[in-house]
């Protein structure tokens, strides 16, 4: 069914070819917020960036939208550079970007309308869309009618209309309650195990990571210091994530980004 | 009789609501009358320096029909018929109404050519190179200082007035438009680029739109400099209007006049401001709604209330 929504082709390989960022910072000093980042994402993986705020994770993202020129080297869609933005690599962003001004079911059928799509093959679109979100009833709503939650569930509708190969996902549900931000987990794996659409999600939530990904990077300090696969059963419900692997795992990423978790520690120790 | 209870007890449910209100006017309406008749005499006849509430009721205002000329309703004293009420309140409309076209051709075409003009110089930098300096220029120009000009190029007419105002809220509503849109989030136009949208296209539907909430102040701002710019140019130029009444109460130094004018002129401007504000309210309904600062008090005095308690 949501191959249907998603009408536009397939997921899409992600190369970043030794990307650097560095910026000036007023002080006239060099930031690095990206150094020397090379990694290669076959279509359809769920990749999450998991690192420490301010360490390049969002750079990262930005530099794949579009949104962000490197300094060197390049970032990549099925071997094509990346010059600048394009509706084949949406973004779902951390603050809420649902346009105000804009219905529901407007926002949801933005892409569309920028890529000159007739209104009656929109509205076939944005009403499956709206279905599987579970907005059908708010399609006339403004989105300030709307709670946190159900605006993020919009954010994703609105991605999903635009058939993107690539989403990239800023800590789109940090600022969410545990249990919203639970269920639109759910809804958003749901959406990727029927497109297979390529993610990447950046957060520094570890939970969240495990819950999501089955590739996970880490960030420090603007390097790629860990490129791991996530090896757990899917669904990966609380049993799984309490599990010697998953704690393991979990002690792993903390080590990586060089921080000390005595809990891990000694539930690893315990077992 | 029954109608009249009615008014009765609505103004006197409307005053116990508001004792503050009330308490306010009394003080400004018998502060002036105290004033009045505390002020010194005045040099000229007929223009006390304060005109007490009497003299502004009774003398000034059935003068004021002196400015009917038309030969129907009312008496016209022109032709040696007698002041009336009816007269002068017609005569206040008629010069009401002359300075109410002049203000809202202006206003509209100030507001609309303002309006494209800042969204123009917002969008091609060369636009904004060209107009950056002229524009800086324009906002440091006294705007009274150029009636003159104005009346000299297009004459105390229809076109001069309008011209003269239009050019006002032009100058303030391009200002308003530049910042607006540069207070736009990035957010939005991040988002709408990585969803497809052409640079055109962000700008319309994104930029525009978001830029309305901010436009708010300059609107508002525009309706009461539209109102001074009118009454400004009529005052100098013109052969009717609120200004130009203001200008013969004046030179027949008629203190009560100007005060029953000015009054005018306040009601004017604050419906205009009102009118303005809710075309404006509809046209960002979707602005999520705070509660007043007025109500949010209320409401932490009533929490305030309930703790104390």
């Amino acid at each position: 069914m949501v191959q249907d929504i998603v009408e536009s082709g397939s997921a899409a390989d992600v190369t970043f070819d030794g990307v650097w960022c560095v910026f000036e910072h007023r002080s006239g000093r060099l930031v690095h917020a990206l150094e020397e980042v090379s990694f290669t994402v076959p279509a359809g993986q769920f990749v999450a960036v998991v690192g420490r705020s301010g360490h390049g994770k969002s750079t990262m993202l930005r530099v794949l939208a579009g949104l962000q020129p490197p300094t060197t080297g390049a970032a990549l869609i099925n071997n094509v550079e990346v010059l600048g933005p394009a509706a084949e690599r949406s973004m779902v962003f951390q603050q809420d970007t649902v346009f105000p001004w804009m219905h529901v079911r407007d926002n949801v059928e933005f892409a569309l309308k920028a890529r000159g799509m007739a209104k009656a093959e929109r509205l076939v679109i944005s009403d499956r869309t709206l279905e599987h979100v579970g907005l059908t009833d708010f399609a006339d709503s403004w989105p300030r009618e709307l709670s946190g939650g159900m605006r993020k569930r919009v954010a994703l509708a609105s991605v999903m209309a635009a058939g993107s190969n690539v989403w990239l996902m800023d800590e789109p549900f940090g600022s969410l309650d545990y249990f919203t931000r639970r269920n639109l987990h759910e809804l958003l794996l749901e959406i990727w195990e029927e497109t297979h659409k390529t993610i990447f999600f950046v957060t520094h939530d570890i939970e969240e990571a495990l819950i999501l990904a089955d590739r996970l990077m880490l960030v420090r300090e603007g390097k790629l210091v860990e490129d791991m696969a996530v090896d757990l059963p899917r669904p990966r419900d609380e049993d799984v994530r309490a599990s010697p692997e998953a704690v393991a795992l979990t002690k792993a990423i903390l080590d990586e980004l060089g921080i000390e978790d005595s809990s891990a520690a000694d539930i690893s120790e315990a077992e | 009789m029954n109608r009249l209870k009615r008014i009765v007890l609505r103004i006197w449910k409307a005053a116990r609501d508001h004792p503050i209100a009330v308490i306010t006017w009394v003080i400004i309406l018998g502060g002036w009358e105290i004033a009045a008749h505390l002020a010194p005499e005045s040099t000229i006849e007929q223009a006390p320096l304060v005109p007490s509430w009497e003299y502004v009721f009774t003398d000034s205002l059935p003068a004021l029909s002196g400015g009917w000329t038309r030969d129907f309703w009312a008496p016209v004293p022109q032709t040696g018929g007698e002041e009336t009420y009816l007269g002068a309140f017609l005569a206040l409309a008629d010069h009401t109404q002359a300075t109410v076209v002049r203000l809202a051709v202006g206003l509209f075409a100030g507001v609309t050519t303002g309006v494209f003009t800042g969204l123009a110089v917002s969008y091609w930098p060369w636009v904004r190179q060209m107009a950056w300096a002229p524009l800086n220029l324009l906002r440091m120009f006294p705007l009274l200082a150029a009636i003159p000009l104005f009346q000299f190029w297009l004459g105390g007419t229809l076109k001069g007035t309008t011209a003269f105002i239009g050019f006002g809220v032009w100058v303030l509503l391009v200002v308003s438009t530049i910042n607006s849109v540069s207070n736009v989030p990035d957010r939005y136009i991040e988002n709408a680029r990585t969803l497809g949208a052409s640079r055109f296209r962000t700008y319309r539907s994104i930029v525009v739109p978001a830029a309305l909430p901010e436009l708010r102040t300059g609107l508002l701002l525009s309706a009461g400099l539209s109102w001074s710019l009118a009454v400004g140019s009529e005052y100098i130029g013109a052969t009717n209007g609120l200004g130009n009444i203001l200008a013969v109460a004046e030179f027949t130094t008629n203190t009560g006049r100007m005060m029953i004018i000015a009054v005018v002129i306040s009601i004017a401007a604050l419906s205009t401001f009102f009118i303005l504000n809710s075309l404006f309210n509809h046209l960002v309904r979707w602005v999520p709604q705070a509660p007043s600062s007025v109500r949010r008090v209320a409401a932490a005095g009533s929490l305030g209330g309930t703790l104390e308690k």
